[in-house]
Order: structure tokens, then sequence, then C-alpha cells
């Protein structure tokens, strides 16, 4: 059964395989193309560089429209990411918008990795771990 | 699956991979698909007419730049439907010539490089390199022309047709008023000027009744005055002077002087400015005229967009009474909350008002089979594990172990690649056993050129 979402998430995968985003991939598990497995490179000049991050992406039919759960698969030492492995990334709940693709998402993450936003911290002492040591540089 | 799914990444391969931005253009932002029916929205995006449908129903906001949107501001964008027809019938044919051409080109190095190594002549290969290259251009070339005539003709018909008829009912519709304001001097002007169709029939009679009592035989050029680039409509009474009296006439208008009824204002203006008004005023003063339109045909209300209403102040009643006025089936199985049924008449006259907008309308039993199925994939969705709280994430990484080393090697391999600024990393196109060497340069300890030494 072909439908608007199943049929996104196949162009999503064929941008994926033809012009990937550096540092990451992603793709459909084997018999469920609505679940995802992806990788993170992390990034240089921070704490994560060189590491590989795996994460699951799960998608509804509402896809689209609506954005999927996404959860680290990793252990995460990161201010924005919960014990559990869940983000709190500010564009996949309330800012999240119809236009965004697989390969948009994992770079948001990416730079999350880079970059990340101490104001909501969902780990703590991640966070005033950061706060820190970036005031020390 | 590249046959199911044309890609703007399609073009990289190619010798213009410039193409790749062209066709990202003419694609849907939300469903990434080529325009189907574009509408733009109030901010200047295009989007398909379903997909910003659904998404204004869910958020009210544009996609793309989040700025506060309604559904009744979405306009069509027509040179955007016509530029994803003429590039739709273009793309494969195009996309096959390029690849092909540079498959050519990329045959004919391989071959040169090796000639060149082996021996010095190469003149005959060179010859049937040509060969290739011109094989290759005409069998795809008249094709693509070929196509781009029929969709600039089909264009032209379709850009003919709905104009036409607009035209038509337009004058009929003023006709109609017109006879019932009994003035004969402004029907006649309205036939002399307006579409073309109805001045075959009606020119010799109506010619000889009306005009020939008031104007000379060799002032009939029924264009010109209408085309007088100096007719300005008068803001207040509406009627048409010449720009360099309009502000005089304005003063007077203000002050009362002249009679506000339409028909004697423009008997007198016609007799002293002594040139014959053919135009209508832009709007009627006469306000309460307007008001009454002809009611709608059964055959126009198909075509009107349904509202979309309002979810709190809807009573389920109401909604259910609508969905069956439709001939969609509500409590199939057992009763429905009024929460789905409203979803249901959501997205039916979204459904609804995105195929009026179609080039080409599909019927309401199939709309509403549509509408049946969009419900099933929304309702057999199953809650996935990782969407449990418990979800076992070691469990999962060890499930999936092949999986994830395979995405490890194409991140890492991507990552190479770019750091490398595009040039090929030999080393990870084994990336498991040189995952070492890899890693080392990422650290930055070692160079590309140290690698491949």
């Amino acid at each position: 059964m072909s439908t608007t979402a199943r049929r996104r998430l196949m162009r999503d995968f064929k941008r994926m395989q033809t012009d990937p985003p550096a540092g990451v991939s992603a793709s459909p598990i084997a018999d469920n193309v609505m679940t995802w497995n992806a990788v993170i490179i992390g990034p240089a000049d921070t704490p994560f560089e060189d590491g590989t991050f795996r994460l699951v992406l799960h998608f509804e039919e509402q896809y689209p429209n609506k954005p999927p759960t996404v959860k680290f698969i990793s252990q995460m030492f990161h201010p924005n990411v919960y014990a559990t492995g869940e983000l709190c990334l500010d564009i996949l709940q309330n800012r999240w918008s119809p236009t965004y693709d697989v390969a948009a998402i994992l770079t948001s993450i990416q730079s999350l990795l880079n970059d990340p936003n101490t104001s909501s911290p969902a780990n703590v002492e991640a966070s005033n771990l950061y706060k820190d040591n970036s005031r020390e540089i | 699956m590249d046959a199911d799914f044309p890609d703007p990444t399609d073009w990289i391969q190619t010798p213009v991979p410039g193409l790749q931005a062209l066709e990202t253009s003419l694609r849907c932002q939300v469903c990434k698909e080529l325009f189907t029916a574009p509408k733009v929205t109030s901010c200047g995006h295009t989007f398909c007419s379903l997909c910003i449908r659904r998404c204004l129903s869910a958020s009210s906001k544009c996609p793309t730049c989040m700025k506060p949107d309604e559904e009744p501001r979405l306009r069509d964008n027509i040179v955007v439907s016509e530029l994803v027809n003429s590039f739709d019938t273009i793309r494969k044919s195009l996309l096959e010539t390029l690849v092909a051409k540079e498959e050519a080109r990329k045959q004919a190095e391989e071959e040169a490089q090796r000639d060149a190594s082996t021996r010095p002549k190469r003149s005959s290969y060179d010859l049937d390199d040509d060969g290739i290259m011109e094989d290759a251009e005409p069998v795809h070339r008249p094709r693509g022309k070929r196509r781009r005539q029929d969709t600039t003709a089909s264009r032209q018909t379709q850009e003919i047709g709905p104009p036409r008829r607009s035209t038509r009912t337009s004058s009929q519709r003023i006709n109609s008023r017109i006879g019932s304001s009994q003035t004969p001097v402004v029907v006649e002007s309205d036939d002399d000027d307006d579409f073309q169709p109805i001045e075959e029939f009606s020119e010799d009679d109506d010619f000889r009744s009306s005009s020939r009592a008031k104007r000379k035989p060799t002032s009939r050029v029924p264009e010109t005055p209408t085309k007088k680039p100096d007719l300005v409509p008068c803001p207040i009474c509406s009627r048409l002077k010449e720009q360099s009296n309009i502000e005089v006439h304005v003063d007077r208008c203000i002050d009362g002087k002249r009679s506000p009824s339409p028909t004697l204002g423009r008997a007198n203006d016609a007799s002293s400015a002594g040139t014959p008004l053919k135009r209508q005023p832009i709007s009627f003063p006469n306000v309460s005229k307007l008001q009454h339109r002809a009611p709608y045909t059964a055959e126009e209300r198909e075509k009107l967009r349904l509202p979309k209403g309002n979810a709190s102040l809807a009573k389920e009643a109401d909604i259910r009474k609508k969905l069956r006025e439709i001939g969609i089936k509500c409590d199939v199985k057992g009763k429905d909350t009024k929460q789905v049924l409203w979803t249901r008449l959501q997205e039916w006259t979204n459904l609804w008002n995105a195929n009026l907008d179609s080039e080409s309308p599909k019927t309401k039993p199939v709309l509403i089979k549509e509408l049946e199925a969009y419900e099933r994939s929304q309702l057999a969705q199953k809650p996935s594990v990782v969407q449990n709280k418990d979800f076992e994430r070691e469990a999962w990484s060890n499930a999936h172990k092949p999986g994830f080393d395979a995405l490890i090697a194409n991140a890492r391999k991507t990552a190479t690649q770019k750091k490398e600024d595009g040039t090929e990393a030999e080393a990870t196109d084994q990336p498991l056993d040189s995952m070492a060497g890899v890693q080392a340069e990422l650290n930055g300890i070692g160079s590309p050129e140290a690698i491949e030494a």
C-alpha cells in the first residue's frame, strides 16, 4: 500500500542515497519503511569528534505533517539528550515544518551536537558542565 | 526505484549538475513531488494545492517561513504550473540525452588515455567517439522538441478555454442586469466592444438599429474610444472622463452639482464631450442591484470551494448531516466521536478543494474512495516499539548491528569526502578494514598523501 507518507519516505531514502549530507547516513529497516536507523559522525572540534552515534527514527502515517519520533540508541552525554535517548530539539516538536526531510532532521541533530542549547537542558549535569567549560574558553 | 522516484539529485551525474537546482524549485517542498495544481501563499511560497491545504488545516502557517496564512488567501500559480508541465514532458529525454553524453565522454576519455599509453596513433578512435556522440543526439533531440511543441499547443488551448468562457458569462451577466435597468445606450456599447463572437452575429442588426441613428458611418471604429489612454474613471461616480478634465469633474462630483444618476450623467457626458461612451463604468454606483446575483446553477455549485468552518462552533449533528449529504459514511465501526467526524470533514474539504484546482479533476465517488483509503491508512498504523517508554536500546542496537555497521561506513565515507574537499577517498572504499587509517586522518594525524603513500 502506497500512502503519502510512505511515498515521501521512499523519496527521502533516495535522497539519502544519491546525495547524503556529510557525516550522516540513514536507511529504513528491512521490513518497514516507517522505521529508520541512522548514524551521525561526531562533528570536528567538539567533544563528540569522530564518535559514531546511532539513532532510530519512527515515522507515522501523518508524516510529513507530523514529526517522527527520534531516539539516540547510543548513550549520550549532551545537554539536550535525556537519559532515555530522547531529544529535546525544537524542530522535532513545536517548530516542526512539513518541508523537513530525513536529511534535514539528521543535519539538525548533527549541529545540535556542535551547538547545544543550554536554555532548555534535558541533562542538567551536561548542561552545567558545558556552560562552565565554554566560559573558560 | 529510479523510475518510480525521479529526483533532482539525478542531475548530479550529468554534465549539467545545475539542473538539480532548477528541478528542486519545480518540486513541492512538502511532498517533494513536482507541483500538482500549484498554489502560492500570501508570503509568496508555492506548494501543491492538497499539500498546502492539509498544512494550513493543521497549523495555519506557511511550512517554509512559518508566517500565518489561511486557505482563502491561496492563489493559483499559473506560470509554475506551465513550467512543471513543460519540464515534466522533457525531463526523461533530457536526462537520457545528458547521461548518454556523459557516458560517451567518459568512454572517450578512457580510450584516449589507453591509447596514449599503448600506441600514439588514435585518429580512428577519435572518429569513433564522435560517431557515438552524434548518434546519441538525433535520437533524443527530435523527441524532446516534438513533445515541447505538443505541450505548448495543449497549453494554448487550455489558456484560451477558461478566459473565453468567463468573458461570455460576465457579458451575459451584465446584459441581464442592463436589461432590467432600461438603458439601451449601454446595451449597444457593451455588445460593440466586448467579446468578439457576440459581435459576429449581433453586429449587423445592432449596428443598424442603434448606432446609425447616433453615429456617422465614418466613425464606425468600435474599439478606439476604449483604447484612448487618457480616459480615467472618476473615483466618485465611476464615469470615464478625460484625464485632463478629471480634476474639474471630481470637484463637481464632490460639490454634488451633477445628478448621481448614472444614466443621466452618461447621456450628458456623451453629448457634452462629443465622444460616444463605450465602456461600462468600472463599478455600478447602485449597490442594491449588485447584491442580487443570479442563484448558482447546479453546475456552478459543483465548482464552489467548500468553506472550512470552525471546530468548536460546529455541532456534532450538523457535521454528521453534512457528511451524509456528501455521501460519506459515518459510524461504520460503532459511533464516531465528534473529533473523528470533524477530521473526516476537514480532509474531505481539502480533497474536494484541491481536486477543483487540478487540471484533470476526479469524480466524486473516486474522491470518496480516496478519503476512505486515507483514513484507513491513518487508523491502520500501530504504535511502534520505538515509541514505547521501556524501549530497549541495547537490544535494538544488537538486533540491527549489520545495518548500523553499513550506515557507519557510509557516514564515514561522506564525512571524509567532505574533508578532502571533493577528492576521492580511496581508503574509505573498504570501510571497515581501513577504519584506523581514516580515523587517523580525521584526527589530523595523517594527510591524504601520507595514507596513499
